[in-house]
């Protein structure tokens, strides 16, 4: 259906700046991100203790050994513990050990090498896309230990991922409102669900990845490179391979990004889509069923879907690979290291106990090595993602193309001088036109279909923006005035009604929140709207369904102009709202807007006759341009008249 | 709220699920999973061939490791076999000399060797593979929910919101891929690594194979006691994610009535509650997740702790083992460094497996709800369903009539009322009538997209509910008021529901619908892509594609349900005078207010309340003094300007 967003090759470079500004919008919560920081470092603190009472209980109660007789020196973070044993026999080190175990089991919920260690992890089982992937990285939170601690961590930890996202969310939120209408020609809803909701959770990951994994990670290799060179020093090698080990890890994971980016990029692509197919299908289920099309439709998801599964596969491919280099590395460094720790075992230069902590040690480096290095790996994964955010930030809103100035309420009218607009896509929608409208008076837009009618009536509100000329609010040029004071000024009625899954009182006070009830109902009977909402079973509490449920086109179409009459803003645009109103309602809605005319500047694009001859002007347009203008009267007495051939015709064929 | 409160039951209905019932939406499953199975199978067994090799290995490297290098002890029967050793140098001694010893290095890594590219090279394929298993079973599930959608009637879409059914299929369904793990794959691998420890651990001491059972005890305890309150705190979170993309997707599709009411910051500060109580309940939920993780493990831990220190206590007397006989092979007999580290190695590996157990059981309560949420949509019957020997629609010849044919779409909002209506081919139908009086409802009835509370609705004197609901759709051409198009080309849009047609077929009926002149102005003609919504065209010009989309169906009935409203006058005449010339020979209905489109129909059907009020040709009602129909045209005409007044007699 809807063809696949392929975003061009992200570089390094790009990278960078997207990280940077990552950096900056998680800049508030520096804090705790520091605590939970200060809480990783603890917590690996006491893992990386973990393996020598293990050690002593090997050494000094299976193997028997008398404390203190050990060929190789502890550590001095844990010689402290080992004097405490100076002296006990095996049966009572082995009750100290219990002790300090069931200590850490409620502490940390952690004790011995490695075995027996829990870690506290979140994540929900979560589907074979990146779409459900996202939902548990919304959520990301964890803790390397458990217990207590875990517990405190974790939960610590998720309210700042949670703080985060939710102001991510709600800024995308925010802009996405703020877009100018244009903007939306080409961008889809789905797209706008994924962005919002999956997205966003990239930058908070990635400050994780950043801020703290890397210091966590550097913490336990440099503590297992330090205590190998402190305690292990009988054998050189355990040393030299703990360093030669980062090098080779960190660059078999760097080879591999590029590829890895753009597959993840192409799967998150493709995800979008098929929410999209997912979206349009459902919204457009009358057409769908009413064309014989759910066959089709069908097909266009399954294979929408089988693509973004196919796509998700080929990024699982990546990744797979990435796990193959790092663990041939991993194994050839630990054969290496085996021989030379046996050799010294043999000789006695070191104890069977020593070798459950170099054991211990080595899965915590490379675990911590490849924590690093994939870093770099887990950054660009995410970066698609988080170009996809700043895509939405960085698109300018509407503000940004008005300025702030505030006028009070419209007094005078409105004039456009000149003013010509282009669509994005080059065409001419509007060209060279001038219109002078004053409050009291009631305008009509005339012209065949396409003739740039509802583009002119965006240009009053603000929808779009005229490339030349310029737009005037009682002299003040609307790209001055600020978007909430040029809005307030003018309510808009479109061509289709849209209807929110809210009340119908709800729904018609939007624009005037703070309006009375009295308000509501009185906007509702201008709009012919009263009598059907009364018979709903709750009155204006009845609750519509999506998109307005159950209401006939034409009971929509009269809520959207109870909606656009409520405010009492001085201009009015009614863009053909009556199209789908049978003439009887259309007279009774026309003649209503007589009350509270003097105030009210009324702009109206119409084709029924009866209303346009109300008008006190009449703007003929063809092809963008304003043709002739006039009062119905005035055009009529042209002879050959482009509006009088309009109107003949109208009534030729009505008649 | 009566639109509100279906929806609403719908996803509070069942926040108790029991056993049974989640039990029973694991097996709803199961037509999703059959036809996987076969490779569902291959994978099972794959798995566990390697996971004995890999367990047997680890079990003769512990001794060479441990037993052997690191602890000097003598090595057993089974290396010797193995490796065909000198038994009088490595099982017949008190302690091992450090040159045999050495050697035994050689040994290990030699078995390391296949143990490292079976159980990486074996893990990652299979990996690989169960991913892509998985996929099929969640790509079926999928396809299956939105068929069903597409198949619910108008009555349920007019409740239903969009952002839930994208978040059932496409959040809920991914379920289904870890529900095969979570019920079947994993218990079954779990369980059964804790009986090899178990069994492996009584060969042992029998005493630390009691404790470790015993450990599963407060564990299950734990699973039941967490299993409800987890459910519900899961089934909590879901469905306000589900409100919040609800939320979204309403916003953005409604977003140019958002701005013209300036109600940005409203739908801004409910955006920010809703997101807000969406983080919220993943924030309970998932905590409670993480604390019967840490309670289970406790548990867990407590008993490994004590295990492993009898065994330390056992090795440090170097006791004998329980069943030295069978363990003598290892070179286990007695307990020293290699059969600690055996026995604890293999403690550890079972509770680990029960620890992931009750992790996965925790997990398994979220997946519930997801699954129930799916099911929620695939247990409705369709409203609309093919009677079990409906029989395709004959070529349509006679005529099509409404008989006595009542519609309400909630109870107690009677929408049609005792409608009776004929229309033969070769004419056309004009529908008339004030704004909400059941026009296109009627035609929504004829189409089957619901079907009449009473009465029927005959083609050719068959009833609807007879007919195979696709052969009868095939047979109707339907454009309507509201627009629809679809993101896609224009020429795609126009075949959308005959895909076959060809490029001239479609320029044909572009012709027929007078749209050919301006989308030949588009930059790309027929192939300019419209996008989501179609926005850039106007809305005349939409109306023109959907005209022409009906055109080429070239079915004998052709319903026009307001499709000229947006049209001007000009277009308008055009667009008729073509279609009529095209459809000589069809049924033709009109739902309009236009009195000029009215008057070229051979019947109109004037609908007042849901009733037929008047029915004839526009003269004979006309000729009416006071009847309905007359001044419903009178009010259309007065107000038109007085001079053309006289010519509209």
């Amino acid at each position: 259906m809807a063809e696949i967003v392929s975003s061009e090759r992200i570089t390094s470079r790009e990278t960078f700046r997207l990280l940077g500004r990552s950096l900056r919008f998680v800049w508030p919560y520096r804090r705790q991100i520091g605590v939970k920081l200060a809480l990783t470092l603890i917590g690996l603190a006491i893992v990386l203790f973990l393996p020598w009472p293990l050690k002593v209980l090997i050494d000094h109660v299976v193997m028997g050994l008398p404390v203190g007789s050990s060929p190789t020196p502890y550590p001095p973070y844990v010689s402290w513990f080992v004097d405490l044993l100076v002296g006990l026999t095996p049966f009572e080190i082995v009750w100290v050990i219990i002790a300090i175990s069931l200590l850490g089991i409620v502490l940390v919920g952690a004790f011995g090498g490695g075995v027996a260690r829990d870690y506290a992890s979140g994540g929900l089982s979560e589907g074979l896309d990146t779409a459900t992937q996202s939902e548990n990285q919304a959520n990301e939170s964890g803790s390397r230990v458990s217990g207590l601690l875990g517990l405190f961590e974790f939960r610590y930890q998720l309210r700042i991922t949670h703080r985060i996202n939710h102001g991510l969310r709600t800024l995308l939120f925010g802009r996405l409102m703020a877009w100018p209408l244009t903007r939306y020609s080409d961008a889809s809803v789905g797209d706008a669900v994924y962005r919002t909701m999956y997205d966003t959770p990239a930058i908070s990951r990635v400050c994780y990845d950043i801020l703290v994994l890397p210091i966590a990670n550097l913490f336990v290799i440099a503590t297992v490179i330090w205590t190998t060179a402190h305690s292990f020093s009988a054998v050189p090698t355990i040393t030299l391979v703990a360093c030669l080990a980062a090098p080779m890890v960190l660059l078999s994971t760097f080879l591999m990004t590029g590829v890895t980016r753009r597959r993840s990029l192409a799967s998150r692509a493709a995800g979008a889509v098929t929410t999209a197919t997912v979206e349009e299908g459902m919204s457009n289920v009358v057409a769908i069923q009413g064309l014989g099309a759910s066959q089709r439709q069908r097909t266009a998801f399954a294979a929408d879907s089988q693509e973004s599964f196919k796509r998700f596969r080929s990024y699982i491919v990546m990744v797979l690979l990435l796990i193959v280099v790092q663990s041939l590395v991993t194994v050839g460094l630990v054969f290496y290291v085996f021989f030379d720790i046996c050799e010294a075992i043999i000789v006695g230069r070191m104890s069977p106990g020593d070798f459950t902590v170099v054991y211990a040690y080595f899965v915590q480096l490379v675990g911590n090595l490849s924590g690093l290095g994939s870093m770099w790996f887990n950054l660009q994964n995410n970066v698609a993602g988080m170009r996809r955010v700043y895509d939405v930030v960085d698109a300018p809103v509407d503000a940004d193309l008005q300025g702030d100035d505030a006028i009070e309420r419209l007094r005078r009218g409105i004039e456009l001088d000149s003013v010509s607009y282009r669509y994005p896509d080059g065409t001419h929608a509007v060209r060279e036109v001038n219109l002078e409208g004053k409050v009291g008076e009631v305008i009509a837009f005339v012209g065949a279909t396409g003739a740039g009618k509802s583009t002119l009536a965006y240009l009053l509100a603000g929808f779009v923006h005229p490339q030349t000329g310029s737009v005037r609010f009682d002299d003040v040029d609307t790209r001055r005035m600020s978007v909430d004071c040029l809005r307030a000024q003018v309510a808009f009625v479109f061509q289709e009604a849209f209807l929110f899954d809210d009340t119908v009182e709800n729904n018609i006070r939007m624009s005037a929140p703070s309006s009375s009830h009295d308000d509501v109902v009185e906007a509702a009977r201008v709009a012919s709207a009263l009598e059907f909402i009364e018979g709903l079973p709750q009155g204006f509490d009845t609750r519509l369904g999506r998109m307005g449920g159950t209401l006939s086109v034409g009971q929509k179409q009269r809520l959207a102009i109870a909606r656009g009459l409520v405010g009492g803003a001085p201009v009015l645009v009614l863009d053909e709202p009556t199209a789908s109103l049978d003439p009887e309602t259309e007279n009774a809605f026309v003649g209503a807007l007589e009350t509270g005319r003097r105030d009210r500047l009324l702009f109206i694009i119409a084709h029924r006759l009866s209303t346009i001859r109300r008008a006190d002007r009449i703007y003929f347009m063809d092809e963008g341009r304003v043709v002739e203008s006039g009062s119905h009267n005035e055009l009529m007495s042209l002879p050959n008249g482009a509006y009088r051939t309009f109107v003949e015709l109208q009534l030729g064929g009505a008649t | 709220m009566t639109q509100g409160v279906g929806t609403e039951a719908l996803f509070h209905g069942h926040d108790d699920l029991d056993f049974r019932r989640v039990a029973h939406i694991f097996l709803r499953t199961w037509p999703f999973i059959r036809p996987a199975m076969r490779h569902l199978v291959i994978f099972i067994l794959i798995s566990v061939v390697i996971a004995l090799f890999s367990a047997t290995l680890l079990f003769i490297i512990t001794a060479l490791m441990n037993g052997g290098i690191v602890g000097g002890k003598p090595l057993g029967q089974l290396h010797v076999l193995i490796y065909g050793l000198d038994p009088t140098v490595y099982v017949d001694v008190e302690e091992l000399d450090p040159d045999a010893r050495r050697s035994l290095r050689w040994l290990v890594i030699l078995t390391t060797i296949p143990l490292v590219a079976v159980v990486a090279g074996g893990g990652i394929g299979l990996y690989y593979y169960s991913v892509w298993i998985f996929q099929g079973i969640n790509q079926r599930m999928r396809v299956s929910l939105i068929d069903r959608l597409q198949a619910q009637s108008l009555t349920y879409h007019a409740t239903a919101r969009t952002g839930d059914a994208i978040y059932r299929v496409y959040q809920d369904s991914a379920m289904v891929t870890q529900i095969i793990r979570a019920i079947f794959l994993e218990p079954l691998m779990f369980s059964g690594r804790f009986l090899f420890a178990v069994a492996i651990v009584a060969a042992f001491d029998p005493l630390l194979a009691v404790i470790l059972a015993a450990a599963t005890i407060p564990i299950l305890f734990l699973g039941r006691v967490f299993s409800s309150p987890l459910r519900r705190a899961f089934r909590v979170a879901r469905e306000r994610n589900s409100r919040l993309t609800s939320w979204i997707q309403e916003s953005v599709l409604g977003v140019r009535v958002v701005k013209a009411t300036r109600s940005e910051a409203l739908r801004e500060r409910s955006f920010r509650e809703y997101s807000l109580s969406a983080f919220e309940a993943a924030f309970r939920s998932r905590s409670m997740l993480i604390v019967l993780g840490i309670l289970a493990f406790g548990a867990n831990g407590l008993a490994v702790l004590v295990t492993q220190s009898m065994a330390a206590m056992w090795s440090n007397v170097e006791a004998s083992t329980f069943a030295r006989n069978i363990l003598l092979g290892f070179g286990f007999a007695i307990w020293n460094l290699g059969s600690f580290s055996a026995a604890t190695g293999r403690i550890g590996d079972g509770l680990g497996s029960i620890n992931a157990l009750i992790s996965l059981w925790g997990r398994a309560q979220d997946m519930a709800v997801g699954l129930g949420r799916v099911y929620e949509v695939l247990d409705l019957k369709p409203e609309i369903n093919d009677a079990p020997d409906a029989m395709p629609m004959p070529s349509f010849g006679d005529a099509v009539r409404f008989r006595d044919v009542s519609f309400a779409y909630l109870s107690g909002r009677q929408v049609l009322t005792g409608i009776n209506l004929e229309a033969r081919p070769g004419t056309v139908t004009a529908i008339v009538g004030p704004t909400g009086s059941g026009k296109s409802t009627m035609m929504s009835l004829l189409l089957r997209l619901a079907d009449p509370d009473t009465g029927s609705i005959e083609i050719d004197g068959i009833d609807l509910r007879t007919l195979q609901i696709d052969s009868l759709r095939s047979q109707i051409a339907l454009a309507t008021q509201e627009n629809i198009l679809f993101s896609d080309t224009v020429l795609e849009n126009i075949r959308y529901a005959v895909p076959g047609a060809t490029r001239t077929a479609v320029i044909e009926a572009a012709k027929v619908a007078c749209a050919d002149e301006f989308i030949e102005g588009l930059p790309n003609g027929f192939d300019t892509s419209l996008g989501e919504r179609a926005t850039k065209l106007s809305s005349g010009q939409r109306q023109r594609i959907v005209i022409a989309r009906a055109v080429i169906k070239d079915a004998p009935i052709l319903i026009l349900d307001e499709p000229t409203a947006a049209l001007d006058a000009e277009t308008e005449l055009r667009v008729l005078d073509s279609l009529k010339a095209w459809g000589s020979g069809r049924c033709i209905f009109l739902i309009t207010h236009r009195l000029s489109t009215i008057r070229r129909a051979d019947t109109v059907a004037y609908l007042q309340d849901g009733r037929v009020g008047e029915i004839g040709t526009h003269d004979t009602l006309m000729a009416r003094t006071d009847g309905a129909y007359r001044r419903f045209v009178s009010l259309e005409t007065t107000d038109s300007t007085t001079e053309t007044e006289s010519t509209s007699g």
